[in-house]
């Protein structure tokens, strides 16, 4: 299992790796910005990405926009993982076209099981 | 014997002298003038017996000429006139002759009334007899009866008349009152003299009314006057004088009549109306809220300055204003409130209005709009419309909910980092660690946990309050939502050792319109309330109850009963209160965070239920939420997504 993680802060990247890889065994990448995102999804063809919804310049909605509308990346589930609540937002989250949503703050020592979850939920 | 009758007696008993001759025949002309006249004319000696009585008598009497001789005078006198008859003789004695007038007794029962003209003979100044002429005017009198009963029906009629009339001379003074317009002026009716107008008006109006009626009375028209009285004990009458002018007759005065109606309570009534009128437009006028009012031609009636500045239009007329949608599209008139409302007989609320301020650029109003009807089974005759600013409470909502946003996110990123390397410790996939950093880590973990639930609740009751998060209601059934919840909290219970006992009604079905997650949420928290403060061993029960009401409509009303230590009454409402736990070290004890039973308040009253603590029988504590059964429809958005997603993925 590969998973791609995305997300501006790096003390949440560095959680979330540890969490995915000690208690997953998975293999992870990390890019910190929606540009950088598309260019390692591209590249690596993980088997799922972690997006961050609020980022300085390309944000987590417009990444994934990028992400389903090329080829190359369409086909990798992405999940987002928010710190936003509110309904408004939300609407816009599941109309953006993810497979699924984290809350921040996730439980660490459950997080691999959540994704592969929510993963078997959307196949 | 008569004077008549000695001279008769004397004629048959000797032979006549030529004198006596021509006597006689004078006398035999007179008598047959005397017989042929239709007037009566009698003699009487001076016993008062009849010694000649004329054909004209015997009519007058109904009787024969014959048998009147040596019939008293008096028995031709009807009986009820009899006092009159002797007394008048008793009056005539010395005088010349005496004329009155009586009623004769009449064989056939006719009334007689005859004009008696009488004299009484003298020879050697003492009387011998009388002599007596009596004309028939029962025509007259009974003219004369006749008018009088008219006079006295219309002279009733006037009093009794339950309006003021008065009869005025040429100069304009009363002559003539009745008795109601005494009544109005406040006088006594029984007073001989008649008032005058001066005597009755009120002093303040005296010289204009008194000019007024008399300039009225001075022409030849009818005319109509308003001014007011003031009785005797200081009361103010207002009174409307109406006259004609009448000509002089035989037995009536010229000048006018006229009515005086006493208009007073007329005029407070339409006093007390235009002064509630006046309180009415100055409230409207001064009101911040725009007002106005459209009839169902679709005329303006009315529009206060708040409408006009509002609307920026001279004409406070929505119709004269360019006004979109929320979504900034154009709405016709045909959609405006009033108009709706005019068209479907309904009420409108709170439409959202957009319009175009040449100073302030756009503004938003919201416009209700109610219809006005003469009676319930007309269609609306107007619609009275109303529209405030919210542009600025807009904009407050706008920052309010971007700054939860902003706090939300925040908060949440550390407080992400915090509890994900916490949690990889305590968990212990960084490696074993020793008791003590294991405890250690376990406490910043715990408070970790708590501070993201104390952060989470306050911006969910912060969103639920300020309407933020829309409920989704659709039509469920409660009992499975609440079997739902103890399933959530029974692991919980377990651990703690107290045991959770539904009642069988937990089993039926009721219907309600409510937003399913919320209402887990709610009865997740009173479960867990109730589990905290119970001790192990002890159980929880949890009751259904669809005899429920609320503000008189069916209701459905979940118990949830702990045998703890109980809420003293005083507190039983407080602790409803953000923070206000009954203990406040409870937080502490019990990791609550002080908003789960403020969230539950929130949550069931935006369901239109209520919710309660009351004591349970042999200690503890019932919580009580109470839901409508009947099915409501949401007038938020029902396809807003719920919250729920926020926890587990999309969904549940």
């Amino acid at each position: 299992m590969h998973a791609l993680i995305v997300d501006d802060d790096g003390d949440i990247r560095e959680v979330a790796r540890l969490s995915l890889e000690l208690i997953g065994g998975w293999a992870v990448s990390e890019a910190d910005c929606g540009s950088e995102a598309i260019e390692r999804a591209r590249a690596l063809s993980p088997d799922v990405i972690l997006l961050d919804v609020m980022m300085p310049g390309i944000d987590g909605v417009a990444t994934l926009g990028v992400l389903s509308n090329d080829p190359r990346t369409s086909h990798i589930p992405v999940i987002f993982l928010t710190a936003k609540a509110q309904n408004g937002e939300l609407r816009r989250l599941e109309a953006a076209g993810a497979c699924g949503l984290i809350a921040k703050p996730f439980d660490p020592m459950r997080l691999p099981q959540e994704i592969e979850l929510i993963l078997s939920a959307g196949a | 014997m008569s004077p008549f009758g000695a001279q008769l007696g004397d004629e048959y008993q000797r032979v006549p002298t030529a004198a006596e001759l021509e006597l006689a025949e004078n006398e035999s002309r007179y008598r047959r003038m005397v017989n042929l006249t239709g007037e009566g004319v009698l003699a009487c000696d001076a016993e008062g017996f009849i010694a000649f009585a004329n054909p004209a008598v015997a009519l007058l009497a109904d009787r024969l000429a014959g048998d009147l001789v040596g019939a008293r005078f008096e028995d031709l006198v009807h009986p009820d006139d009899l006092g009159i008859f002797r007394e008048r003789k008793r009056l005539r004695v010395g005088s010349r002759g005496d004329t009155f007038e009586l009623r004769l007794r009449n064989a056939s029962g006719r009334e007689v009334w005859a004009l008696v003209n009488v004299a009484d003979v003298y020879e050697h100044g003492r009387v011998t007899g009388s002599v007596a002429l009596l004309a028939d005017v029962s025509a007259r009198r009974e003219a004369e009866t006749s008018l009088a009963g008219a006079e006295q029906r219309y002279r009733t009629l006037l009093e009794m008349s339950p309006i003021g009339m008065f009869h005025v001379n040429r100069s304009g003074d009363l002559i003539y009152v009745n008795r109601k317009w005494c009544g109005i002026a406040g006088r006594s009716a029984l007073v001989d003299t008649t008032p005058t107008w001066e005597s009755v008006m009120h002093p303040d109006d005296f010289e204009v009314a008194a000019r007024v009626l008399r300039a009225g009375f001075e022409t030849g028209a009818d005319f109509e006057e308003n001014f007011r009285l003031q009785t005797p004990d200081g009361e103010i009458r207002w009174v409307t004088v109406r006259s004609v002018p009448i000509e002089a007759t035989e037995g009536m005065t010229g000048g006018r009549l006229g009515t005086m109606e006493d208009v007073s309570a007329h005029r407070a009534a339409e006093d007390a109306l235009r002064r509630r009128e006046e309180l009415y437009r100055s409230v409207i006028e001064t009101m911040t809220e725009g007002v106005y009012i459209q009839d169902a031609a679709g005329h303006l009636i009315e529009s206060n300055p708040a409408a006009r500045r509002l609307l920026g239009a001279p004409s406070g007329d929505l119709r004269d204003v360019a006004v979109v949608r929320e979504d900034g599209t154009a709405l016709p008139a045909s959609e405006f409130p009033a108009a709706v409302t005019l068209r479907t007989g309904e009420a409108c609320t709170e439409v959202v209005l957009g319009v175009h301020d040449p100073v302030r650029g756009r503004r938003w109003l919201t416009s209700s709009s109610q219809p006005l009807h003469r009676d319930e089974y007309e269609a609306p005759w107007a619609a009275v419309c109303t529209f405030i600013d919210v542009t600025d409470r807009r904009e407050v909502d706008r920052m309010k909910n971007e700054f939860i946003s902003v706090v939300s996110h925040e908060m949440r990123t550390p407080l992400t980092s915090i509890k994900g390397a916490l949690g990889l410790i305590a968990g212990g996939a960084t490696g074993a660690l020793s008791d003590t950093a294991q405890r250690m880590i376990d406490i910043a973990a715990n408070n970790t946990n708590r501070l993201i639930r104390l952060v989470n609740d306050t911006l969910d009751i912060e969103r639920i309050e300020s309407g933020l998060i829309a409920l989704v209601r659709t039509e469920v059934d409660l009992s499975e939502l609440v079997r739902d919840a103890v399933a959530i909290v029974r692991p919980v219970a377990e651990r703690e050792g107290v045991d959770i006992v539904a009642d069988e009604a937990v089993g039926s079905e009721f219907r309600v319109m409510a937003d399913s997650d919320r209402i887990i949420q709610t009865v997740t928290n009173l479960l867990s309330n109730a589990v905290k403060f119970s001790p192990a061993g002890s159980s929880v029960a949890l009751s259904v109850d669809g005899r429920a009401r609320i503000g008189g409509r069916d209701a459905v009303a979940v118990r949830v009963i702990d045998h703890g230590r109980g809420v003293p009454p005083e507190r039983a409402r407080d602790i409803f209160v953000r923070f206000h736990q009954v203990d406040a070290s409870d937080s502490r004890d019990k990791g609550g965070t002080g908003l789960g039973l403020a969230i539950c308040k929130s949550i069931v009253e935006e369901h239109g239920g209520n919710i309660w603590m009351e004591a349970t029988r042999g200690g503890g504590a019932t919580c009580v939420f109470t839901l409508p059964l009947s099915p409501t429809v949401s007038d938020k958005n029902p396809d807003v997504v719920s919250d729920a997603g926020w926890h587990s993925g999309w969904g549940r």
